[in-house]
């Protein structure tokens, strides 16, 4: 009776997916963000194994050439993978919530996009702007004037 | 011909408090760094105005003394002097040591030490930095083969070309240090028609005060008294030169270029640069080493006169690198300028506990290196 | 695919509108510009450059910097001192005829610039079309570019950052400084942040390869100094109204 564990994990994932367990997680029990768009650049075979190369490629001809097209843009994948939860949060870059640190926690492959590359579309840091949490350095979040600084 | 006879180091006392003082350092250096690079720089007491701060200081005088630590070797074998061939191993020792406790800390302190791999795959041959490390890379690995010539018989017959690719990739290694400063026309601090051989000439001096601290601390009376005099005026020749070395970068600062300025703030000012220049790197750093090392000799003498010359090399490096960033650049001639960005100001820097704790590391390494070279390798000489 | 060729041809249609060179006031004629096309790679055809009349730069006026920091996100995090400050108001007075000047100072694009002939791992480069950036995926925060700059015009990330904008990545342990506004360039908007914030039009940002632009045209008319033109680096920011 093989079918027995693979049928109860798919009753699971039902059961996640009407959001009565928290996040939606696959058949290996890492969370899967729902995205946005209907469809991605590649079927999700090429993404899981190619993603790194498309976006390695796509990294240089922006920084280089000024190539900003949306396909493999990191930017749009963010746009699309990252979507709030039923509750209206969205994931940050250090929670495994996030829709790549789902999978990179899991294969313990660490990342370092998100030391500089924004982890939430743009209108969503605009709308967070008000009341954004504060620094490491405990300081408030306000925009830097330069007639704040010392002359 | 006489067969040289070599022994290694026993565990003594020197040998075990050497360890413990090493590790120790090391493990604090450690953790300075990993805060540093946890933190951000933040926490240092480096800015967007003074870049390279006190880990530089330290970091850029242990690759010279490095060049400058295989000096004894290259007399013994380039210019076949007998009398230093005994000494020649442990110098070759030394050197590599120094070399990679200044690398050390200079990777540390990069913004993003975990790309160290990019450092090696990404060349820029246009950049004098780039070239530097190869220099550096190279050098360890020449300095190693040369060891090797000089500690396994069936390959000495090479000792002599190992000796002299030594000799000539230090002195194309430490010409390049100094150009690291020399290309850069922005700052009136550095002209590149100076810095190569002072540089050249400043890693004699602090090179043989390193091997003088590690024979007296590690070397058996019996055997440093048959040396310790003609070393010791070796090094009196070596603290002059630096010295002569030191005047004519000053004095080219006066004369020849447009630099008048910042030799007045060096030398003339109300900054710790004067201070620094004539108190330490002259009175304590030349004359008093010099007197010492004049008035006898003992491995006390050859440390304490060691530790001094090192004490104003540091003092001479810190006011050429910070004191070259301190100083304000022009913007445009003959405007006073001022900004929210320190324009046309004297910066203020201090180094933070964290700078001086990464900074020490690198001669915990280099020491840690050589007392392990020492234990591992027959690099003392003894009487038949 | 076909998506982004649908793109392609919207854009283009609405670029040759432009080309033609229409006035839409009296007095005022739009340039025949090349705006660029996302998928169009850089070329040398280009330089881009900013001209800065100081006789317009208001004393204490700081809104180009104010815009500056808002359109790349940078804040006000540990201080002056270790703050990144892409442009900066400086204040000059002449020593002898204590005459005052104000303009903005930020990366001046140099056609030889000596953050890209120290930079190690050639993380420091030149555009083709003249603007000097920081690939930040290969920097490895050694600072020597900062060491070798004679504007100051780069900033080291002192602290980890949150919440930077999707168009202006940084980050802790890298080097950076003005891109010129390159995210606009590259969407073929023909301005940067701080020239379009410029209540008096002190700025003027073009191509400077292009005789027919308005920074080649006053140029043309008034000349522009360079900062520090001795070092002869052929800046792509000029300056209109230093004496002497």
């Amino acid at each position: 009776m093989r079918i027995f564990p693979i049928l109860l994990l798919l009753g699971i994932t039902q059961l996640q997916a009407a959001g009565l367990f928290g996040p939606d997680r696959d058949a290996n029990g890492n969370i899967v963000p729902t995205p946005k768009g209907e469809f991605c650049i590649e079927p999700a075979e090429v993404m899981r194994r190619d993603h790194m190369n498309l976006l390695l490629h796509k990294r240089d001809q922006t920084v280089y050439d000024g190539i900003r097209t949306k396909k493999a843009s990191l930017n749009e994948c963010i746009a699309c993978h990252v979507t709030p939860d039923e509750t209206g949060k969205v994931a940050r870059a250090d929670e495994e919530e996030f829709f790549c640190s789902s999978c990179h926690v899991a294969t313990s492959v660490s990342i370092d996009c998100f030391d500089c590359h924004a982890d939430r579309p743009l209108e969503m840091i605009e709308n967070a702007k008000i009341d954004e949490q504060p620094f490491t350095s405990g300081k408030p979040y306000t925009l830097l004037k330069s007639s704040d600084l010392q002359q | 011909m006489s067969t040289q006879r070599y022994q290694a180091l026993a565990s003594s006392s020197a040998f075990k408090t050497s360890l413990i003082v090493g590790l120790l350092v090391l493990g604090i250096a450690g953790f300075a760094a990993f805060n540093m690079e946890h933190e951000g720089h933040y926490i240092t007491g480096m800015s967007n105005q003074v870049v390279w701060g006190i880990p530089h200081v330290f970091a850029i005088f242990l690759i010279v003394s490095a060049s400058g630590a295989l000096n004894i070797a290259s007399i013994a074998s380039v210019f076949n002097k007998d009398f230093y061939k005994p000494l020649a191993r442990l110098s070759a020792v030394v050197a590599i040591a120094l070399l990679v406790g200044g690398l050390a800390v200079i990777l540390l302190d990069l913004g993003r030490p975990d790309r160290l791999l990019i450092a090696m795959t990404h060349y820029n041959f246009g950049s004098i930095f780039a070239w530097n490390i190869i220099l550096y890379t190279g050098f360890i690995g020449i300095a190693a083969i040369y060891l090797w010539t000089m500690l396994d018989w069936q390959v000495e017959r090479f000792k002599r070309l190992a000796g002299i690719a030594a000799f000539s990739w230090r002195l194309v290694l430490t010409a390049g240090t100094g150009s690291i400063f020399g290309v850069l026309v922005a700052r009136e601090a550095y002209q590149i028609a100076i810095m190569g051989p002072m540089f050249i000439v400043l890693s004699l001096g602090y090179g043989q005060a390193f091997y003088l601290i590690v024979i007296g601390l590690f070397m058996d009376e019996r055997q440093l008294s048959k040396i310790s005099e003609r070393l010791s005026r070796l090094m009196v020749m070596m603290i002059l030169y630096g010295l002569a070395a030191s005047v004519i970068y000053h004095l080219s600062n006066w004369l020849l270029f447009d630099a008048r300025q910042f030799e007045h703030y060096l030398l003339y000012s109300e900054t710790v640069f004067p201070l620094l220049l004539w108190g330490v790197h002259l009175v304590i750093g030349s004359i008093l080493p010099i007197w010492l090392l004049r008035s006898g000799s003992g491995p006390i003498k050859l440390i304490l006169s060691g530790s001094l010359v090192i004490i104003g090399g540091i003092a001479q490096f810190y006011s050429l690198i910070i004191g070259g960033q301190t100083f304000p650049m022009p913007l445009v001639e003959g405007y006073e300028a001022t900004s929210s960005f320190f324009d046309g100001v004297i910066v203020s820097y201090s180094p933070s506990s964290w700078e001086l704790m990464l900074g020490s590391g690198g001669f915990a390494i280099a020491l840690l290196l050589i007392v392990f070279c020492l234990r591992l390798f027959r690099l003392l000489p003894v009487d038949r | 695919m076909s998506q982004i060729n649908q793109y392609r041809r919207k854009f283009l249609g609405a670029a040759s509108a432009a080309f033609t060179g229409l006035s839409i006031a009296p007095g005022i004629l739009l340039q025949t510009v090349h705006a660029k096309a996302n998928d169009e790679a850089v070329t040398s055809k280009q330089r881009w450059g900013l001209l800065i009349d100081t006789n317009l730069c208001e004393p204490g006026c700081t809104d180009c910097i104010d815009a500056c920091n808002q359109e790349n996100g940078l804040r006000d995090i540990h201080g002056p001192e270790t703050d990144a400050q892409w442009i900066r108001k400086v204040t000059l007075k002449h020593q002898k005829t204590g005459h005052v000047l104000n303009m903005p100072v930020m990366c001046q694009h140099c056609a030889e610039p000596p953050c890209v002939d120290v930079c190690p791992t050639g993380a420091s480069f030149k555009r083709a079309d003249g603007i000097v950036l920081v690939d930040k995926h290969i920097c490895i925060g050694c600072r020597y570019c900062m060491m070798a700059c004679p504007y100051k015009a780069r900033s080291f990330i002192h602290e980890k950052l949150t919440d930077q904008l999707p168009h202006a990545p940084r980050g802790k342990g890298t080097v950076e400084g003005c891109t010129l506004c390159v995210h606009r360039i590259d969407r073929g908007e023909n301005t940067t942040a701080c020239t379009q914030a410029c209540p008096n039009g002190a700025m003027t940002f073009g191509d400077l390869k292009n005789p027919e632009s308005e920074i080649s045209q006053k140029l043309a008319q008034h000349s522009g100094k360079e900062l520090r033109a001795k070092l002869k680096l052929d800046t792509g920011v000029r300056y209109q109204g230093i004496q002497g």
